[in-house]
């Protein structure tokens, strides 16, 4: 019977296991947290596997579920003060290399810093929209209204802008350069 | 002229890759001129920069192979089977699921091969007592029961839904006060450790009050943790109740009621007399105090209980043996 449900499981789960990771690497801006999350996410999956699959869109739920998690991780960041809050810079730096100019790797610590002083939810907007989800899948993903999407999306860029600035205060292309 | 809600329109869209170059024109105006869209495309390119990182191509075939050993180890570490404030909550709950994966991949009841203490048996007949003070369950300094009485033992259980031991251990729980339904009382009560275990309290109570615990007990724990929806908001749990043939306004009146106050406050005043620092943890005749921490398995954790019933059956009664421990 595991064996079964073990092969459930990679057949339903595996060919969204990427896009799994790659929302939730930018939802969580750290690898290791991103594959703390979509395990979590696996885990819940296997659970109701005879669930999902039944499901016309597993990728759906897996987000779905995914995103919660998430946005409810702010909860549990207060509960567990043994995991790192949000209070760490975001996303691995680029290799440095001929392809990198100083302008995009600034332009990247100045994100790194601003990102995790975003909302849960702010984030988890813009990360899922960053990787090319519309207003209708959103709607699906989140359960907010387009409409209310279309607002929440708006005060977030707005909110990350105002964030991108404050952090410019703070890191200079000097430091960078060093 | 373009307005703003036309270029939240193509960002929200993706559509500004395709714009024809006279959109494209006025969009280019109308960022030069209205401070907040021009933050706001500033902010979605800076997001949008992020390269796409790939997994680690091994990283699903060891999430793959963990679920398949946990299903052939069976048994979680002890102290994985409760839920506490402290632990880093994502290890928990890996492990924990898996416990829930067994759960409901192997009929209810199975024994484990392999495992001794499952060939022991203990019931009502059977005077060998297996467990031990201090390290399967600890006596509260003062009798606690909540209903007094000769007849059937309260078991109390303290839980909270958000607590993934707690809906892993269910299952075994309920199948076990099935079976000895004739000689134990069995009663839930809420945790209310910050504002979700509040809330969730309160729609525990309020379902109560409604006489729809068996419907929603359950069904409340699944849409937590196998839907994914923390029902974290009064709307939500009223679309929640609504789904189980609750309306609105039925659901407002018990949620809001005084009756739902005062046994909330209780559930609280509980939990503290008890002295609970994690769920579940389980009450025996108001006497005894176990939990998951205190037990190798779920399986373990219920023989526990039966045990501490058992004796607190046989101890309540006017003749009882001089064996009995209190």
């Amino acid at each position: 019977m595991q064996q079964s449900a073990r092969q459930a499981f990679e057949a339903v789960v595996g060919p969204h296991f990427d896009a799994m990771f790659r929302a939730a690497y930018r939802l969580t801006g750290r690898r290791c947290d991103a594959e703390d999350l979509v395990q979590e996410v696996c885990l819940r999956a296997f659970v109701a596997i005879d669930e999902l699959e039944r499901l016309d869109s597993p990728r759906g739920w897996l987000l779905r579920v995914q995103y919660r998690l998430f946005v409810d991780g702010a909860r549990r960041a207060q509960r567990t003060p043994l995991r790192p809050a949000d209070d760490v810079d975001a996303f691995d730096s680029p290799a440095p290399g001929p392809e990198q100019s100083v302008e995009a790797m600034h332009a990247h610590a100045l994100l790194s810093r601003a990102w995790p002083r975003l909302g849960r939810e702010q984030r988890a907007l813009l990360a899922l929209h960053a990787e090319g989800y519309d207003l209708d899948e959103l709607h699906g993903i989140t359960g907010i209204s387009k409409g209310a999407l279309s607002a929440r999306l708006h005060r977030a860029r707005v909110r990350l802008a105002k964030l991108l600035d404050e952090s410019h205060g703070c890191t200079g292309l000097a430091q960078l350069e060093t | 002229m373009m307005r703003c809600a036309h270029l939240d329109e193509i960002l929200n869209e993706h559509t500004y890759v395709d714009l024809a170059p006279q959109t494209r024109a006025a969009l280019d105006r109308h960022l030069a001129d209205c401070p907040r869209c021009a933050a706001a495309w500033r902010a979605h390119e800076a997001v949008a920069a992020v390269p796409p990182i790939q997994s680690d191509p091994a990283l699903f075939a060891r999430i793959v192979g963990r679920l398949d050993h946990a299903s052939r180890e069976v048994r979680p570490a002890a102290p994985m089977l409760r839920w506490l404030p402290h632990v880093g909550l994502s290890a928990l709950v890996a492990v924990v699921a898996l416990a829930a994966v067994v759960l409901e991949r192997s009929a209810p009841g199975e024994p484990v091969p392999g495992d001794a203490a499952d060939t022991v048996s203990v019931g009502a007949a059977d005077a060998v007592t297996r467990f031990s003070e201090g390290r399967h369950y600890r006596r509260l300094p003062l009798a606690a029961r909540m209903v007094t009485g000769d007849g059937e033992v309260e078991v109390v259980e303290m839980f909270m839904y958000a607590c993934f031991p707690c809906f892993a251990f269910e299952p075994h729980l309920q199948t076990w006060s099935e079976s000895r339904a004739a000689a134990v009382r069995l009663e839930r009560v809420p945790v209310t450790w910050g504002p979700l275990a509040a809330l969730h309290a309160r729609a525990f109570y309020a379902a109560e009050a409604l006489g729809k615990s068996e419907a929603i007990h359950e069904a409340f724990f699944r849409e937590v943790h196998v839907s994914g929806n923390p029902l974290d908001t009064e709307a939500a749990l009223e679309a929640f109740f609504a789904r189980l043939g609750v309306d609105r306004v039925t659901f407002r009146r018990a949620f809001e009621s005084p009756a739902v106050d005062e046994r909330v406050a209780r559930a609280d005043a509980l939990a503290r007399r008890f002295g609970i620092g994690g769920t579940p943890s389980l009450i025996i005749d108001g006497t005894y105090v176990t939990g998951g921490e205190m037990a190798e398995s779920y399986e373990t954790l219920v023989e526990i209980v039966d045990e501490l019933v058992t004796e607190s059956a046989t101890c309540r009664g006017r003749e009882a043996p001089a064996s009995c421990r209190f």
